[in-house]
C-alpha cells in the first residue's frame, strides 16, 4: 500500500444484520477497511462469509446497520436513495456476480444503460463505449442479444458497462466464477489494465488464482463477515 | 445491423401509423360533416312536412314517434319487450331537467299542468 | 426533453421484452376502448342529427290535454293565438299514429296540405321516385322507402287498410329519399282529408297547433300567454324537445355506459394484477437499472411509459374500430341495444360528430385510470432494494 495515496473507498465499521426467522443474522460484523487510489485488492472468503454483502455496502446499495462507507472522500452512507443512485452511476462501476445483464437487449443497450436516465450517451459517453467494446475485444457483438454470448464474453460486457460512465471505483463480486482458466487470466490482465490507468478495483472471490495472484495489491479476509487480521 | 435498427424503429413506425389513422378518421369524419351540409335542405323540408324533428328509430309503441310530444315520461319508460301502444305507461316520472324552462304553465306534475 | 426520449426508446423495448402480457393487455384495452367509443360515437352522431333538424322545428306546439292526456284541439283557437304579439303563424296540423297488429307498432300518419306550394316544394325536395300526391285527390301516398318495402308495396301499388269499420284505399306514389330515412322510414304522408278521414279526426279539430314567432327568444313569453289563452293546454317549445332528446340519449347511452362500467373496472383490475405480478425477471431487472445508477424515480417514470405506450396502443385501434364499426358497417347489434326495439329501422347511415377533442377524451378516459393502476406496482417495484432484488431476495 502506498502510504501517500488518497484512500478512495473507506468502510469504518460496518455492521450489517437482517432479521432471520424470530432473530437475527449478522451478515457483516464491524468490517473496517481502506483501499488508495489505483489499487486492485481482493476480498477473499468461503461463500457465505458476506462478501456480497460487502460490495453492496460500498456501493450504496444497501444501508448498513450501522458503520460507514466513504468514496472518494465522501460519506454515502446517510445519503438518499436518488443521491446513493448516482454514485453508482457516477463514481461506482459495478460487476455483478451472475452478470446482471438485461436478458432481450442488445450488448451495445446494456453496456450504454447506465446513461439511460441522464437521455442516454452523449458523444463522449459514445465514444468511450465503442472504445470500451473494442478495448476488450467485444465490438462484433455490439448488436448481439446477451443470452447468446459466452459467459466470458458476458463477462466483459458487464465489466465494460461498469466502465462506460468512467467511474473511478470499480467493484467485481467474484468475477471469476464462471469462467475457465484461459478466460481468467484475460479477466486479471483487463483489471491490471484498468488499474494502470488510475481506476481502483476491489474484487470479491472465494477463487484462489485471483486471491494468490502476486500482482493484486493486498488480500483481505473475510470469515463469517468479520475480516480476519 | 439493418435489421436492429428497423427492430428499435419498428415501435415508433407503429405508433406514427397509428397516429397517421386517427387523422385519417378525424379527416373522414369531417368530409362527412360537409356532406352532411349539403343535405341539410332536405332535412329542413323533411322537418317542415312532418312537423317534427324526432328520429324514427323506436317502433313507436310505448316511445311514440315524438316523445317529447306526447308523454314527457315516455321516452324514460323504455321496455323493449313490452309491445303496447300505450304512450301512458312511464313507470317513474321524468327528471326535472326535461321540465325545467317549459312555461309555468305546463311545469309540475309530469302528466299535466298546473292550473294558473 | 432527451432524458424523456431516452426513457420512451427503453419503455418499448421493455414493452418488446414482455411482449406476451404487454400485447394481452393492450388487446384488453383495445376491447374496453372499442366499446365505450362506438356508444359515444353512436348517441353523439344521432344527437347531431337530431340538432340539425331541430332548427326548422316550429317555435311552439300547442296540444290539448284532457285529463292529462294528449287530445286533439279545437282549430277556432288558430285566430285567438295568432292575434298575440310575436305570433307570425299558426298552422294546424293532423297527425298521428297508426297501430299495425302485423307491424306489432306504429307507423306516423301525417296530413299535409297537398295543394300548398311550400308543401310541394318541400315534397319535391324530399322523394326520391314517383311523383307528388295530386291537390285534391284522394288515397294518393308518399311514404318511407323501409315502409314500403316492409308493407311489400312498390310505386303505384295500392293497399286497403282498416278505419274504424270502414276500409281505405292508399295508392303508393312517392318515396322519400334514402338520405332522410332517419326520419320518414315509419310514415305515411297524404292529404290532410285522407288523414283526417284515416285518423278519425273531425273536421274543426287538429292533433295540434305548429307556432312560429318573429322573435325564437321570445317562446317562453309567448307560451305564458297562449297558457293563459288556453288554460288545460300543453305547450312545447323547441328547447324542450332538443334538451328531451338529449336526456333521452344520455339516459339510454348512460345506461348502456354503466353495463360497460364494469368491464372497464375489471380490465383496471387485471392491469393492477398482471403488474403487481411482478415476475422474477422483471424484478431483477429493476435491480440491474438500480444497481447501474437509475434513481427511483427514472424508473418509476420507465415503466410509465412503459404502460402510457401499451395504453396508446390499445386504446388507438380501438378507437378506430369503434369508427369503422359505427360509420362504415353502421353499428349491427349495438344500434339495436341503444336505440331500443323497432320493426322498422331506417338505414343508420350516420354522419360522425367525431372531432379531435372527443378522441382525446376517449383516450384519456381509458389510458388515464390504466396508467394510474399500474402507478403503485410501479412504485413498489422502484423502491426495492437493488441488492435484494439481484439475489431474489426482496
Amino acid at each position: 500500500m502506498k502510504a501517500d495515496r488518497p484512500i478512495m473507498v473507506r468502510a469504518i465499521g460496518l455492521t450489517k444484520r437482517y432479521p432471520a426467522g424470530r432473530g437475527e443474522k449478522t451478515a457483516l460484523r464491524e468490517v473496517s477497511l481502506a483501499i488508495p487510489r489505483g489499487e486492485f485488492w481482493i476480498v477473499n472468503g468461503p461463500s457465505g462469509s458476506g462478501k456480497t454483502t460487502l460490495l453492496g455496502l460500498l456501493a450504496g446499495m444497501i444501508a448498513p446497520t450501522c458503520g460507514e462507507v466513504q468514496l472518494d472522500g465522501r460519506a454515502i452512507t446517510h445519503w438518499r436513495d436518488h443521491h446513493r443512485a448516482l454514485v453508482r452511476r457516477h463514481l461506482v462501476g459495478m460487476v455483478f456476480q451472475e452478470f446482471a445483464l438485461v436478458p432481450g437487449m442488445s450488448l451495445e443497450e446494456n453496456v450504454f444503460l447506465p446513461l439511460v436516465p441522464q437521455g442516454g450517451p452523449d458523444r463522449a459517453g459514445r465514444e468511450r463505449g465503442r472504445a470500451l467494446l473494442e478495448r476488450f475485444g467485444m465490438a462484433a457483438f455490439a448488436d448481439t442479444p446477451v443470452e447468446r454470448l459466452s459467459a466470458g464474453e458476458r463477462q466483459r460486457g458487464a465489466i465494460i458497462r461498469a466502465l462506460v460512465t468512467d467511474a473511478p471505483i470499480l467493484l467485481l463480486d467474484e468475477p471469476t466464477a464462471a469462467l475457465d482458466t484461459e478466460n481468467v487470466r484475460i479477466l486479471l490482465e483487463l483489471l491490471l489494465g484498468l488499474r494502470a490507468e488510475g481506476r481502483t478495483i476491489l474484487a470479491t472471490t472465494h477463487d484462489r488464482r485471483l486471491a494468490e495472484d502476486p500482482r493484486v495489491d493486498g488480500v483481505l479476509s473475510l470469515v463469517d463477515g468479520a475480516l480476519e487480521p | 445491423m439493418r435489421s436492429t435498427t428497423w427492430h428499435r424503429i419498428r415501435p415508433l413506425a407503429w405508433l406514427l401509423l397509428l397516429a397517421a389513422a386517427v387523422g385519417w378518421m378525424l379527416q373522414d369524419a369531417a368530409a362527412r360533416r360537409a356532406g352532411q351540409a349539403a343535405r341539410a335542405p332536405w332535412v329542413g323540408a323533411v322537418v317542415r312536412l312532418l312537423g317534427a324533428a324526432d328520429l324514427a328509430l323506436s317502433s313507436a309503441s310505448r316511445w311514440l314517434r315524438h316523445p317529447s310530444l306526447t308523454e314527457p315520461g315516455a321516452p324514460f319508460a323504455d321496455g323493449p319487450a313490452i309491445l303496447d301502444n300505450d304512450p301512458a305507461g312511464a313507470a317513474l316520472a321524468p327528471p326535472r331537467e326535461v321540465l325545467a324552462g317549459a312555461p309555468e304553465a305546463a311545469q309540475g306534475p309530469a302528466r299535466g299542468p298546473r292550473k294558473p | 426533453m432527451k432524458r424523456q426520449l431516452a426513457l420512451i426508446r427503453f419503455a418499448l423495448g421493455s414493452a418488446r421484452r414482455r411482449a406476451g402480457r404487454s400485447f394481452a393487455l393492450a388487446v384488453a384495452l383495445g376491447l374496453v376502448t372499442f366499446a365505450l367509443s362506438a356508444v359515444l360515437f353512436l348517441t353523439e352522431a344521432l344527437r347531431r342529427e337530431f340538432r340539425l333538424a331541430a332548427a326548422a322545428l316550429p317555435d311552439l306546439t300547442v296540444q290539448q290535454l284532457a285529463a292529462g292526456r294528449p287530445a286533439l284541439i279545437a282549430e277556432t283557437h288558430r285566430a285567438s293565438i295568432a292575434a298575440l304579439p310575436g305570433v307570425v303563424s299558426v298552422q294546424p296540423r293532423v297527425w298521428g299514429y297508426y297501430f299495425v297488429p302485423s307491424l306489432s307498432g306504429n307507423f306516423t300518419v301525417v296530413g299535409v296540405e297537398t295543394g300548398s306550394e311550400t308543401v310541394r316544394r318541400d315534397l319535391s325536395l324530399v322523394m326520391l321516385k314517383g311523383r307528388l300526391p295530386r291537390p285534391g285527390a284522394s288515397g294518393e301516398v308518399v311514404m318511407g322507402e323501409a315502409l314500403a318495402t316492409f308493407l311489400g308495396l312498390d310505386l303505384d301499388d295500392a293497399i286497403t287498410l282498416p278505419v274504424g269499420r270502414a276500409e281505405k284505399r292508399l295508392q303508393l306514389v312517392g318515396l322519400f329519399r334514402s338520405e332522410v330515412a332517419l326520419w320518414t322510414a315509419d310514415v305515411i304522408l297524404m292529404s290532410l282529408a285522407d288523414a283526417r278521414e284515416f285518423l278519425q279526426v273531425p273536421p274543426g279539430q287538429a292533433t295540434d297547433l305548429a307556432v312560429r314567432l318573429s322573435t325564437p327568444d321570445e317562446a317562453t313569453v309567448a307560451a305564458r300567454k297562449i297558457a293563459e289563452l288556453l288554460p288545460g293546454a300543453r305547450i312545447v317549445d323547441r328547447q324542450l324537445k332538443t334538451r328531451t332528446y338529449d336526456l333521452t340519449f344520455d339516459t339510454r347511452g348512460g345506461l348502456l355506459g354503466a353495463m360497460l362500467l364494469p368491464a372497464l373496472v375489471a380490465f383496471l383490475v387485471l392491469a393492477w394484477d398482471r403488474l403487481t405480478g411482478v415476475g422474477p425477471g422483471e424484478r431483477r431487472e429493476i435491480g440491474v437499472l438500480k444497481a447501474t445508477g437509475w434513481r427511483t424515480s427514472d424508473v418509476l417514470l420507465a415503466r410509465l411509459w412503459e404502460n402510457t405506450l401499451i395504453g396508446l396502443y390499445g386504446a388507438g385501434p380501438g378507437i378506430l374500430a369503434a369508427y369503422l364499426y359505427v360509420f362504415h358497417a353502421r353499428a349491427p347489434g349495438l344500434a339495436g341495444v341503444l336505440l331500443g326495439w323497432s320493426t322498422l329501422y331506417p338505414a343508420l347511415r350516420l354522419t360522425p360528430a367525431v372531432d379531435a377533442s372527443q378522441v382525446l377524451v376517449l383516450g384519456c378516459l381509458v389510458v388515464l385510470p390504466f396508467v394510474a393502476a399500474s402507478l403503485v406496482p410501479a412504485w413498489r417495484a422502484a423502491t426495492r432494494d437493488p441488492h435484494g432484488l439481484l439475489r431474489g431476495t426482496a
